[in-house]
């Protein structure tokens, strides 16, 4: 641990990432492979005249000395920027250790209940499910006397189903992601049950026409659509003018039924805990609060270089230095259930899955995708599903064109959403 | 690395409990650099090293073991045997497993032969292209509002061996340029970027004027352009889209693996079966010299090739890992590839293409269409095997044979079998796309390139307003 500042060095970070994930995969409905990963990192960031440098590695041999001075050369080019490492002393505990412990059989059982589930829905179901627990333990010293020991764990299942008849392919797909095992919503089983339901409804095919429909949009499509917004709430990309939202905050932007929040407190959730990567404490952060733009979200450099306060968000993936990315985004629900949303359509379309990249250009709001995966409704009912059609609109535009807000949202990966029926989308078959 | 990596790897799997088994250690070292508006915005300097055991049974089931410490192999040999007798489920029924493809042991060494080595140069220099390139977009033209320049060079050492005797060294350099702007004019931005991605040496990233004009030539133009009305149109795709197409629609279609235990899908590719014209021929090739995409050996020591996918409209191959080589009964290709040794291979492309054909030049292809669309590039691409969606990155209208005005958010959509068939035009020309971009398939990105001629297709669907 550095406490001693050297002539040539403001302050130094220290940071260590050692990972064990199990995965069990799954191939056409059987088990086929049992893979464990043991990661190691070490990573070290210097102020030095107020200019940032980074080094990272997973090579032991290279000594904190040694990486200290590879990010010594790299803040020689950095740029001056006013930010201090916190002072944040934690030692942490692990939110669910049942979770931490879960065996490769134990995690075997869980894939194998989610294939049983859903081929019971549709015995011509082709399932590829990988199942992972990570435990993490991630350290974190630096010379203003900050000291974190933060341990983590994490379960994720990802499902990919396929139905062929012939040529015509079927496909849906689920991401659950948790950091404490349970039986209700949020679970492995309710996630299977969620798309042998999916799969119950695609039992005929049904017919789109080209137009602007009522669309319902699924929690998934909903999170989809939304990537561009949390995007733009970057005060990364507020700062370097790619993003619609700088300079706007204060202005009622979007429906007032809507508000999002980004929320690294929540224990329960694989991205949640007490501080983020830099050491600094999560908070709760309301983004748009009853459709106005309230805040951005920011990591230690960002908000030095805007003038604001980090907000929890500064994190690294793998070996990266630390950048502002979200941790939970919540949108808050509303008042309709999605059986009184589908009742009350003589004629429309429930979009469950969305494909498409998601280039920069969207960060301004136009999107144009296609739906892998819908449902036809007619006369207050589904009556089967589509897919291949393209939807385009405009995301901004859509959030201030909201027709009903669901009553119970679903995390789908990291964003939790609820069932949101919206206008002004258009169709093309 | 460590010194004496292969000697340990060959001595920690000769007493492999497991029948077959491989190690793969790789060692990366990254420069990455980010600079906004021509200041420095991120310097990071990573080495990313680490292995990979993969321990296989005669029933089918693998363990999987990587790690970081390269020390002690021969624990991580038995551990990855452990986590294989965990996969084998004693309760299921044995159906006879057909192994891996047989394939001759390698010994090999494979070295990078860079005109410009980056190691070599100095990070100072590094530092002062990527602001040189920054200033140049910074000064380029009023609209621009913001510039941010990211260079990167890769260089990663590949050591493989496994229970057959094949002990292979390889060096996989890679260096990147991306020059983005965002460009403003009143209340319309546009967010623009042009990017070149090789296996080769710092030589080219130097002088690259002609990446700078590009960069702002089109932001400019996109500032100018109206979003594309949706709906059914001819479209003619430049060589680097039509590229994207190829590995989009088809080539993952090709990705051995997705077929390999599911009957339904085998009799959807069933060799022979005509998939697009006469005129119609897509490869997958990893012996490319200098393309991203390229190797000469991939992860499991099977040298790479040119390998037909399509031949003259009809299907005629498919791309393998040996194990699913030895499932389907075909022979292996060389596209079991990962994209770190944090992963197990997966069957992968390399650089695909579809090959020119007698289509004539591009005004050919535009002289009879009343009303179309000419895309160039891409932006992005996504397939579920069967439907595609991709995201050309600028396009213009075709009206009465000629280019007309150049039109934005474009996304075409469709079905894989009913688009191949309606390919009515394959260009004389060709040219490999040295763009960035990696493949996703998994968690990590994987660097692949592809290429074509220009290609016409009838009846596209175009999403947008």
């Amino acid at each position: 641990m550095m406490t001693r500042a050297r002539p040539q060095m403001t302050s130094n970070e220290f940071l260590r990432r050692a990972i064990e994930t199990t995965r069990v995969g799954f191939k056409a409905n059987r088990l086929r492979s049992v893979q464990v990963q043991e990661f190691e990192a070490q990573a070290a960031r210097v102020l030095t005249g107020g200019r940032l440098g980074h080094a990272s590695t997973t090579d032991a041999e290279i000594d904190r000395t040694a990486l200290l001075h590879r990010a010594l050369w790299a803040a020689r080019h950095g740029r001056p920027v006013g930010m201090a490492f916190p002072a944040t002393r934690l030692d942490a505990a692990v939110a669910d250790p049942k979770l931490s412990g879960l065996s490769s059989a134990e995690l075997t059982a869980l894939g194998e209940e989610m294939i049983a589930i859903i081929r019971q829905a549709d015995p011509r179901a082709m399932v590829e499910l990988e199942i992972r627990r990570s435990r993490e333990h991630m350290q974190i010293q630096n010379s203003e006397g900050g000291v974190v020991s933060a341990p983590s764990s994490r379960l994720t299942a990802e499902v990919w189903v396929e139905r062929r008849r012939g040529d015509e392919v079927l496909v849906m797909f689920d991401t659950l992601k948790s950091a404490q095992l349970t039986d209700g919503p949020g679970s492995h089983r309710h996630c299977a049950e969620r798309i042998a339901q999916g799969l119950i409804w695609a039992a005929q095919p049904a017919r789109v026409q080209a137009g602007q429909p009522p669309i319902i949009l699924s929690p998934a499509a909903v999170a989809v659509l939304i990537q561009p917004l949390i995007a733009a709430l970057s005060g990364a990309r507020v700062r370097n003018g790619s993003s619609p939202l700088a300079g706007k905050r204060g202005q009622l932007l979007f429906d007032p039924r809507l508000t999002l929040v980004d929320d690294g407190t929540l224990r329960h959730r694989p991205n949640g805990g007490a501080v983020d990567h830099e050491g600094v404490p999560t908070q709760r952060t309301v983004l748009i609060r009853n459709g106005v733009l309230e805040n951005y979200y920011y990591d230690l450099r960002t908000a030095a270089l805007s003038g604001a306060a980090s907000t929890g968000n500064g994190r690294r993936e793998l070996l990266a230095p630390p950048r502002p990315l979200p941790t939970n985004v919540v949108v808050s629900a509303g008042p309709t259930g999605l059986k009184t949303m589908i009742a009350s359509l003589d004629e429309g379309l429930l979009v469950e899955q969305l494909l498409g990249a998601n280039p920069a250009a969207a960060l301004r709001g136009p999107f144009s995708r296609t739906i892998g995966l819908g449902y036809k409704i007619e006369r207050g009912r589904v009556v089967g599903y589509v897919k291949g059609a393209a939807l385009a609109g405009n995301v901004y535009d859509m959030l201030n064109r909201l027709v009903a807000v669901g009553d119970t949202p679903i995390w789908v990966g990291d964003i939790c959403a609820p069932y949101i029926q919206v206008a002004g989308l258009n169709v093309t078959v | 690395m460590v010194a004496n990596v292969a000697e340990r790897m060959v001595e920690a799997l000769q007493n492999s409990p497991a029948p077959f088994a491989d190690i793969r250690v790789e060692r990366r070292e990254i420069t990455h650099l980010v600079f906004r508006d021509g200041e420095p915005e991120t310097i990071d300097l990573r080495v990313d090293q680490g292995g990979i055991v993969r321990a296989l049974l005669p029933g089918g089931s693998w363990g999987i073991v990587t790690f970081t410490r390269l020390a002690d192999f021969k624990r991580r040999v038995r551990q990855a045997w452990e986590a294989a007798q965990a996969s084998a489920r004693s309760d299921e029924p044995r159906s006879p497993y057909p192994g891996l493809a047989p394939v001759p042991p390698v010994i090999a060494r494979v070295e990078a032969r860079l005109e410009q080595d980056f190691r070599a140069v100095s990070p100072d220099d590094k530092c002062a292209l990527a602001a040189d390139y920054g200033a140049q977009l910074m000064n380029g033209h009023p609209c621009v509002r913001s510039a941010r320049v990211t260079y990167q060079d890769s260089f990663t050492q590949v050591h493989y061996a496994n229970t057959e005797g094949t002990c292979l060294y390889q060096e996989r350099p890679t260096i990147d340029l991306q020059l983005a702007v965002v460009a403003r004019d009143g209340e319309h931005v546009q967010q623009v970027e042009r990017s070149l991605s090789l296996a080769a040496g710092f030589e080219v990233v130097q002088h690259r004027t002609d990446l700078v004009q590009k960069t702002l030539s089109l932001a400019r133009a996109l500032l100018k352009a109206r979003p594309v009305q949706g709906g059914r149109y001819p479209v003619v795709m430049d060589p680097a889209l039509a590229g994207l197409f190829a590995h989009e629609a088809f080539g993952h279609l090709s990705e051995a693996d997705f077929i390999m235990a599911d009957p339904a899908a085998q009799a959807m590719m069933t060799l022979g079966r005509r998939f697009g014209p006469p005129q119609l021929n897509i490869v997958d090739d990893g012996d490319v010299p200098g393309l991203r995409g390229s190797l000469a050996y991939d992860d499991e020591g099977v040298p790479t090739h040119k390998t037909y996918l399509i031949r003259d409209g009809e299907l005629v191959g498919r791309l393998h890992s040996r194990e699913t080589a030895a499932a389907l009964g075909e022979p292996p290709t060389g596209n079991a590839r990962a994209t770190s040794y944090r992963h197990p291979p997966l069957v992968r492309m390399t650089n695909t293409c579809i090959e020119p054909g007698d289509g004539g030049s591009l005004p050919d292809m535009l002289a009879d269409i009343r009303l179309g669309v000419y895309a160039c590039n891409w932006l992005g691409g996504e397939t579920t095997l069967g439907d595609f969606s991709f995201v050309p990155r600028w396009a213009y209208m075709i009206r009465d044979g000629q280019l007309a005005e150049m039109v934005r958010d474009v996304t075409f959509t469709g079905n894989v079998f009913e688009t191949l068939a309606h390919i009515d035009r394959i260009g004389s020309d060709f040219a490999w796309d040295d763009s960035s971009g990696d493949c996703g398939k998994g968690e990590e990105g994987l660097p692949v390139c592809d290429g074509g001629p220009h290609v016409r297709v009838q009846d596209v669907l175009v999403g947008g307003k």
